[in-house]
C-alpha cells in the first residue's frame, strides 16, 4: 500500500470511528455517583444520595451515608448538583437520513423510519447536550400512515447500543396535512377515514390470524400495536379532531394510542380525554389563543392537566422547534400552571409510558437504564447548563471544565 | 359559575395582585405638598439595572417621569399607590428588534404608527414597553429602509415615536461582493464629499466665491455614518462575514451594531476591541463547519464570551414577534427566557438583565430615556410576580409614561393564570 493510500485508509478509519463515537467510558464500567439531590421522578427525591451504575443499568439508589461505594466503582462526586433521568422526546423527525414521507399510497404500513438512522445528525448532538437521552423519531404526516417510528438513544457506539426499540409507534396522520394526491381516494376527510378504518381492520384481522397463516411483512408491524407491544401515535388537532381520534382509536379499535399535537382548541376535549384515560402529547404549539372561544391565552398542557389527563407529555416536533427546546416546552407548561413536579414528568416518565418503554427508561429506579443528567438545578431551569449526561451507564456528554 | 362564587374569586384575586389604592387607604405617611398626579410604587424589590437592587423600595412618578426612588421615601398625600410588596419592579423591557407592529411598506415609520393592535397588547402583557421597528431594508442595495424606536403607548399616538431613524441598515456580506464593493465606493465618495464640504465652508467663511460640492449618490445617509451621527446595523452570522464587516470600522471609523452573530464567540477580541455593539440570540444553533480547522458553529456561551470581551450586548429571542401557533417560549412573549438561556451559557444574571433593558436602550440611542430605574427617566416600568429570569414569572403591571397600560388581574389574556398550580376550570367544548 502506498503511503497516500495508507493515510487515506487511516483517515477513513478515524472518520468511521468518529461516526459512532460516544465520549463514553469502556463497556462494563461501574460508577458511583454522589450528588446533592437525586430526583427519581417515581420514587421521590433523595438528598445527599448515591447512585450505583453497573453494566449500563442503575444498580442502587440511596442516601450517601447508607450506601457504601463498593470496590471497583469509579466515584463521580458532583457536589451539590442534582441527578435526574434523561429526558424523552415523544414526537420528533430528527436523527434520520431524510425520507420523511414516501408518498406511495395513503397508508404505508411497511415503512419504518428506523431503517435510515443517522447518528451524525447535529440536532441529536444538541439534544444530548441539553439532557435528552431518548428520542422517538417518526415518519411524516404527508400520508395517513407514513410508517413506523423508531426509539433510539442520543448516544451509543453502535446501532445496537443506540436502538431502544427498532419499531416505535405506528404513525397515523388523521388529517391536517395528508390531504394531498397520493393514491386514488383520500383527499377528503371521509375518504381518509375509510382508508384508515380499512387498514386497521385488516391489521386487526392479521394480528388475530392463526399462526399457520401466510405472513404479510407489512402487517407484521401493525400486529405489534394490536398486541399492545407498540403504541399508535396520531397527528391530530382541534376539538372535533380530538373527538374523532379518540373515537376511532379507542372506541373502534381500542389501541394504546397517543393523540399528538392536540392543540389548536384540542384542549376543549380535555375532560373527555381524562375520562377515557387517553394519552395526550402536546407540541410544538403549547399555548392557545385563537383556538379558545373566550379570548384568553391558555397553556394547552395546563388545561389537559387541570382536566385530569394523567398520560400527558410535551414534544417539539423537531425540527419544527429545535429538539433542544424540549425542556423549554416543559418550562412553559409550568409557566401556565402545571406544577414543577408534573412538568418534569411530562418529559420523563410520562413520555416513557406513552411509548411503552417505561420498564427501561423515564425514571431513576434500580434495574432501569442508567440514563442520567447532572445539572445544578431542575431540568426546567434554563439558567443552569447540563453538565454531565450518562447514557446506558456511560458518560456521553461532559461539559465540566477540564482539570 | 354562580355570581357569588365569581365575586368571591374576584376578591381572592385582588388580594394576590398588586392593587391600586389611594395613599390614605394604604396608610402611607403624607408628605409635604399635594401628591395629586403622583404615582408611588411601594414596597417592591427595585431592580434598577444601573444601581443594583433596592429591596423593599419605593419609586415615585410624576408627569410620566421617575422622580425619586429608594427606601424610606415618604409618599405625598393624594398619590396613587401601587402596592408592590413581594414583587419585582424593573424597567420595561426594550426589544432590540420588534416585528409585527406596522404593516405595509412605508418610507417613514411615523406615518405607519397606530396606538392599538394585538402586537401592542401582547407586548405590554409581556413587559415589553419599547422596541426597534424596521420598515423595508437594503434589498439588493448596499443600504435602505428606515427604522425607529417606538414606545408602546397604547391608546395614545402622542409620544409613541421616540426616535427615527436609529441606525442605517446595511447589507454587507461576502456572499454579495458586488454590493460590498458598491458600498465601499459610495462611502469613499461620501468621505470625499465631507472633505470638500469642509473646504467649501472654510472658503465661504473667508468670503471666497465658491460652488458647494455635489452630493454623491447615497451621500445624505452615508455621511451620517461617517460623522458618527448614526451607527450602521448589519446582520452577519459567521466569522468570515463578521470580520469583513469589522473592516468598515477600521477603514471608515463608523459605529457598528452587529446583529445575529453565530460565530462571534470565536473572535470576541476582534469585536470587543472595536467597541462594536452586538444584538444576538443565545439559543441560535448552527453546526460546525468540518472543513474549517478553526472553531466554527454556534456556542451557547457566546453571550458570556462576548460580554467578557467588553462587548455591549442586547438579547433578542429567535422570533421577534408574538407568535400564537407554536414557538411560544421562543418569541417576545418570553423575552426574559432568552436572557435566562444566556445565563445558562455563563452570562452573569445582572448582565443578562442589562441585555434586555439598558443595553438595548443605549444601542438604540435612547439610553437617556429608557432601560433603567433612575430619576429623570421615563416611567416605563413593570411589576412582576417573581424573579425576572424565572420561567414561571408573569408580568402583573406594565406602566408606560407612568400610566398603567396593562394589569394582569383585569386582562382577558392572562388573568386566569393564578398562583402556581391553581388552574382555571377546564374550558368546555361546544362554546
Amino acid at each position: 500500500m502506498t503511503t497516500r493510500l495508507r493515510t487515506l485508509a487511516m483517515g477513513m478509519a478515524v472518520l468511521s470511528a468518529a461516526l459512532w463515537s460516544s465520549a463514553g467510558a469502556r463497556a462494563g464500567e461501574r460508577y458511583a455517583i454522589r450528588a446533592g439531590k437525586i430526583v427519581t421522578i417515581t420514587q421521590g427525591t433523595v438528598d445527599h444520595g448515591v447512585i450505583l451504575v453497573r453494566n449500563g443499568k442503575i444498580e442502587a439508589i440511596g442516601p450517601a451515608d447508607q450506601t457504601p461505594v463498593p470496590k471497583g466503582y469509579a466515584l463521580v462526586d458532583v457536589g451539590d448538583r442534582w441527578v435526574m433521568p434523561g429526558m424523552v422526546e415523544v414526537h420528533a423527525h430528527i436523527g434520520i437520513a431524510g425520507g420523511l414521507n414516501d408518498m406511495v399510497s395513503q397508508t404505508n404500513p411497511g415503512m419504518r423510519i428506523g431503517d435510515v438512522l443517522d447518528p451524525e445528525d447535529q440536532m441529536v448532538k444538541d439534544a444530548l447536550s441539553v439532557g435528552i437521552t431518548t428520542i422517538h423519531a417518526i415518519p411524516g404526516s404527508g400520508t395517513n400512515h407514513a410508517g413506523f417510528g423508531v426509539i433510539y438513544k442520543t448516544a451509543g457506539a453502535t446501532r445496537r447500543e443506540r436502538l431502544l426499540r427498532p419499531i416505535g409507534a405506528m404513525k397515523i396522520a388523521q388529517f391536517a396535512n395528508p390531504e394531498r394526491p397520493a393514491g386514488d381516494i383520500g383527499r377528503s376527510l371521509m375518504g381518509m377515514t375509510w382508508l384508515l378504518r380499512d387498514y386497521l381492520q385488516r391489521a386487526r384481522a392479521y394480528a388475530q390470524r392463526p399462526a399457520s397463516a401466510e405472513r404479510d411483512l407489512a402487517l407484521e408491524q401493525a400486529a405489534l400495536v394490536f398486541r399492545g407491544e407498540a403504541p399508535v401515535l396520531i397527528h391530530t388537532y382541534q376539538t372535533w379532531g380530538m373527538a374523532m381520534t379518540m373515537h376511532m382509536f379507542q372506541d373502534e379499535f381500542n389501541l394504546p394510542a397517543i393523540a399528538s399535537h392536540s392543540y389548536d382548541s384540542g384542549h376543549r376535549m380535555a375532560t373527555d380525554a381524562a375520562r377515557r384515560g387517553f394519552r395526550v402529547d402536546v407540541g410544538p404549539g403549547i399555548v392557545d389563543l385563537y383556538g379558545a372561544a373566550d379570548g384568553r391565552m391558555y397553556g394547552v398542557t395546563a388545561q389537559y392537566h387541570r382536566a385530569g389527563v394523567d398520560n400527558l407529555t410535551v414534544s417539539t416536533d423537531s425540527p419544527v422547534l429545535p429538539e433542544s427546546a424540549l425542556p423549554d416546552q416543559a418550562a412553559v407548561s409550568a409557566r401556565f400552571g402545571v406544577d414543577d413536579e408534573t412538568a418534569l414528568r411530562l418529559v420523563t416518565i410520562n413520555a416513557a409510558r406513552a411509548l411503552l418503554v417505561d420498564r427501561r427508561i423515564g425514571s431513576l429506579e434500580p434495574g432501569k437504564d442508567a440514563d442520567l443528567v447532572v445539572k445544578r438545578t431542575s431540568l426546567l431551569d434554563p439558567t443552569t447548563p447540563v453538565e454531565i449526561v450518562f447514557i446506558n451507564g456511560k458518560i456521553a456528554h461532559d461539559s465540566r471544565p477540564k482539570p | 359559575m354562580t355570581r357569588r362564587l365569581f365575586a368571591a374569586l374576584l376578591c381572592a384575586l385582588a388580594l394576590l395582585t398588586p392593587s391600586v389604592v389611594m395613599a390614605e387607604e394604604a396608610g402611607a405617611k403624607p408628605a409635604g405638598g399635594s401628591g395629586k398626579g403622583v404615582v408611588a410604587i411601594q414596597g417592591g424589590d427595585l431592580y434598577t439595572i444601573t444601581d443594583g437592587v433596592i429591596r423593599g423600595g419605593t419609586l415615585l412618578i410624576e408627569a410620566g417621569k421617575i422622580t425619586a426612588l429608594g427606601t424610606g421615601l415618604s409618599v405625598p398625600e393624594g398619590a396613587e399607590v401601587i402596592d408592590a410588596r413581594g414583587k419585582v419592579v424593573m424597567p420595561g423591557l426594550v426589544a432590540a428588534r420588534l416585528s409585527g407592529l406596522i404593516r405595509g411598506d412605508t418610507k417613514k415609520i411615523a406615518d405607519a404608527l397606530g396606538p392599538y393592535g394585538s402586537t401592542i397588547t401582547f407586548a405590554l402583557a409581556s413587559g415589553v414597553t419599547a422596541g426597534y421597528v424596521q420598515a423595508g431594508g437594503p434589498g439588493d442595495q448596499p443600504f435602505g429602509g428606515t427604522n425607529a424606536v417606538v414606545k408602546l403607548t397604547e391608546g395614545d399616538l402622542e409620544g409613541m415615536l421616540l426616535r427615527e431613524p436609529v441606525d442605517v441598515n446595511l447589507r454587507y456580506s461576502n456572499g454579495d461582493p458586488r454590493s460590498k464593493a458598491l458600498l465601499r465606493q459610495q462611502l469613499r465618495a461620501a468621505k470625499e464629499y465631507l472633505r470638500k464640504k469642509a473646504q467649501f465652508d472654510q472658503d465661504k467663511a473667508a468670503g471666497k466665491k465658491v460652488d458647494p460640492p455635489a452630493m454623491p449618490p447615497g451621500g445624505e445617509t452615508l455621511t451620517k455614518l461617517l460623522t458618527g451621527e448614526l451607527p450602521a446595523r448589519v446582520s452577519a452570522e459567521y466569522s468570515n462575514d463578521i470580520l469583513s464587516v469589522l473592516q468598515l470600522v477600521d477603514d471608515f471609523g463608523i459605529r457598528l451594531i452587529l446583529e445575529g452573530p453565530i460565530e462571534g464567540w470565536t473572535i470576541p477580541e476582534a469585536i470587543g476591541r472595536r467597541k462594536v455593539d452586538v444584538i444576538m440570540t443565545p439559543r441560535t444553533q448552527a453546526e460546525r463547519d468540518r472543513y474549517i480547522s478553526a472553531p466554527t458553529g454556534s456556542s451557547n456561551e457566546q453571550a458570556a464570551i462576548l460580554s467578557r470581551a467588553g462587548v455591549r450586548l442586547a438579547i433578542i429571542p429567535p422570533s421577534t414577534g408574538f407568535g400564537l401557533w407554536g414557538g411560544f417560549g421562543e418569541d417576545l412573549f418570553t423575552l426574559p427566557l432568552e436572557a435566562a438561556h444566556a445565563v445558562g451559557g455563563g452570562l452573569p444574571e445582572d448582565r443578562a438583565l442589562e441585555a434586555i433593558t439598558i443595553n438595548s436602550a443605549q444601542i438604540l440611542g435612547v439610553g437617556d430615556r429608557l432601560g433603567s430605574l433612575q430619576v429623570g427617566k421615563d416611567a416605563d416600568i413593570i411589576v412582576m410576580d417573581g424573579h425576572p429570569l424565572d420561567y414561571r414569572t408573569f408580568v402583573e403591571l406594565t406602566l408606560v409614561n407612568g400610566k398603567v397600560l396593562y394589569d394582569k388581574s383585569k386582562s382577558r389574556l392572562f388573568s386566569h393564570i393564578r398562583d402556581k398550580g391553581d388552574l382555571p376550570e377546564a374550558e368546555p367544548a361546544g362554546q
